[in-house]
């Protein structure tokens, strides 16, 4: 069998031999696009499905970057708004996208869903509410606000999300121009980047200065700001509900406990210092 | 023209090379095993509550003078401090004769919610180096603070200089405003009363997404691409488990003392503008007249420098050293080059004091 020339030949024999990575990590199962990764299993399955998402982080991002490379021409440096490209520039822009989001709140899926989205995947009510905007009476009104006050809360949630999902989108679309840059950049080319590993760390290095630049500013921490309080907006909303719900049982609520926690912290503030004073009035044991 | 030069039968090698490292990574790790945590003998000598304090047993015959208690952060656990043998600065300072006492605040609960930094540092530090100066016969120990552990050893030390004989601040911020605090700039705008209300005390999980946050690529994609280089050598793979167990072995931070720490130093500067008051009393740096050596890290993207250089010119102290180490706020404790220039340099500062 003869070597492959076209790019597209490369790639797939690339393609090939990630496949063939996969299926000798984990027998039988390999990711497939936007169907995640395999469901952990044994110790070892699992060891396996870890390093299978960190090999697909890193192969699938030298792999897109590599194959715009290909496209645009072997030697000649992709322009980030030539449209032949535009397919692409998207692909490493998505990967982009996924790198920043994986902590910071708008992560598709799995084990990439932030300690955010976490949070607040318990408080998301399901479901349709028609009432959402209804005035409130009747024997329910309290009942009703209650659940109007939780949809809102949600809206505003993910509004937040999608506000810094398109934050992001921008910051990595910065991230393509600057990598498009560094690659064209005629100073640079006597530090050639010689192996995949130093692709996907140019990929790095332009992703962390575009994130940088944006992190720095005030809209970034305003858009941050904001997903934070709509978050707790809806955690706290959440929480009234369930207190609600509790006192009505005569069940102890996460406010009474506070209230008792402190109560009791103040009186031991109270103790100390009267345990300080009279160590310095001399006073002693027996 | 191109930087670019990687020909598709090397891109195609270097994959298949990339899937062969990866596939001895499975067999690798189950053979590396759960990393433990802290290395050197120790015992706990003092406890309250969660709190404990720590001294450890010498390896050379103990030098004369005070005890040396170290504050570590609230944040993280203290076994950084003493991760493996070759990566130890309590073990660089026990090989020099240190008395070394280490303070490990715990995992706060729910019931922990309501301790505030008065609690930490008036209470639980102030009876913890109490402890220690009593064991030793000395009225005043020598206090090394760590990180957030340094800005509360400073509150401490201006608040009471008695017990205090020499201060060592390592990696410490007391600037928080400084352009370049990436940290600061986020939480200054945070309602954090709202945060501490709403989830009392503040998930270790979230923290850690949050530093990591500060450079996500670098942290959630570079760094695991770079395990298949050191998936042949079992001891640098030990060494990549054991930090990946301290960096998210993170305590849940007590709701009440999260919230003040927040206000007072990140938003409102209180360390360097004044007004900063812990448990009713006033908080000066002036106050504090002791001997200061002040420990940073040139890389550190956590506390740049430019956050803790300032410590020079706010306290009243009229012996004041620096030391600059040359890496970031993870390697001043692990790296191989801290551990020969990091304990000595403290050793020899206290020696003569």
């Amino acid at each position: 069998m003869g070597q492959p020339n076209d790019p597209a030949d490369w790639l797939k024999a690339w393609s090939e031999a990630q496949a063939r990575l996969w299926s000798e990590l984990v027998p039988g199962q390999q990711p497939a696009s936007g169907q995640g990764l395999p469901e952990p299993g044994p110790a070892g399955a699992e060891a396996a499905r870890k390093l299978m998402e960190f090999g697909e982080d890193y192969l699938g991002v030298t792999r897109e970057f590599w194959k715009l490379l290909q496209q645009a021409g072997q030697g000649q440096a992709p322009a980030a708004g030539t449209a032949r490209l535009q397919p692409e520039l998207e692909g490493l822009r998505d990967r982009f996208i996924e790198g920043y989001s994986r902590l910071l709140g708008t992560a598709p899926t799995g084990d990439a869903l932030s300690a955010w989205q976490q949070m607040a995947a318990g408080a998301m009510p399901a479901g349709p509410w028609p009432y959402a905007q209804m005035p409130a009476f009747g024997p329910l009104r309290e009942r009703q606000t209650a659940h109007q006050r939780l949809i809102a809360a949600t809206v505003r949630y993910q509004r937040a999300v999608s506000r810094f999902g398109e934050l992001m989108k921008r910051v990595a679309s910065e991230a393509v121009d600057r990598l498009a840059r560094e690659v064209a950049d005629p100073a640079a080319v006597r530090d050639p980047v010689a192996s995949l590993r130093a692709l996907h760390d140019l990929w790095v290095e332009c992703g962390e200065r575009a994130y940088a630049a944006a992190a720095h500013g005030s809209e970034f921490a305003a858009v941050q700001a904001e997903l934070n309080e709509a978050l707790l907006d809806l955690r706290a909303e959440q929480q009234k509900q369930l207190e609600d719900w509790a006192r009505t049982l005569d069940l102890p609520t996460r406010s009474e406990l506070n209230t008792i926690n402190e109560r009791l912290q103040a009186l031991r503030r109270r103790v100390r210092e009267l345990e300080e004073e009279f160590e310095r009035r001399g006073g002693g044991p027996g | 023209m191109s930087r670019v030069s990687i020909s598709p039968e090397q891109a195609l090698a270097e994959v298949a090379e990339f899937g062969r490292r990866l596939a001895r990574a499975v067999p690798a790790l189950a053979a590396a095993g759960e990393p433990g945590a802290g290395c050197s003998a120790r015992d706990a000598v003092w406890q309250e509550d969660k709190v404990v304090l720590y001294r450890y047993r010498p390896l050379v015959e103990r030098a004369p003078g005070p005890p040396l208690v170290i504050c570590y952060a609230l944040v993280n656990r203290p076994y950084m401090m003493d991760l493996q043998p070759d990566r130890s600065l309590i073990r660089g300072l026990l090989e020099r004769g240190v008395d070394v006492h280490l303070i490990d605040w715990g995992y706060p609960d729910g019931a922990d919610r309501c301790l505030a930094l008065d609690d930490y540092v008036n209470g639980y530090l102030h009876r913890a180096i109490g402890r220690a100066c009593a064991a030793s016969g000395v009225p005043a120990a020598n206090l090394l603070g760590v990180c957030q552990g340094g800005t509360l050893s400073l509150c401490y030390t201006a608040l009471h200089p008695e017990r205090v004989r020499n201060l060592v601040t390592m990696v410490t911020p007391v600037d928080f405003h400084t352009p370049d605090n990436l940290l600061s700039k986020w939480a200054r705008n945070l309602d954090v009363d709202r945060m501490v209300q709403v989830l009392g005390n503040v998930p270790g999980e979230l923290l850690n997404a949050t530093f990591l946050s500060l450079m996500p690529l670098r942290l959630t994609s570079q760094k695991y691409a770079g395990v298949a280089d050191i998936i042949d050598d079992p001891v640098a793979l030990a060494n990549f488990l054991r930090m990946e167990k301290w960096i998210f072995d993170s305590p849940d931070q007590a709701g009440a003392a999260f919230a003040e720490f927040i206000k007072w130093f990140f938003q409102e500067n209180r360390l360097v503008l004044g007004g900063l008051q812990i448990g009713g009393r006033r908080v000066d740096l002036e106050d504090l007249r002791c001997p200061v050596f002040n420990v940073w890290a040139s890389e550190d993207h956590l506390v740049p420098p430019s956050a803790s250089k300032p410590l020079r010119g706010l306290t009243g102290s009229a012996d004041y050293s620096e030391f600059e180490f040359r890496g970031g706020h993870i390697g001043i404790y692990v790296s191989g080059r801290a551990r020969e220039t990091v304990p000595p340099a403290i050793a020899d500062w206290l020696a003569v004091r």
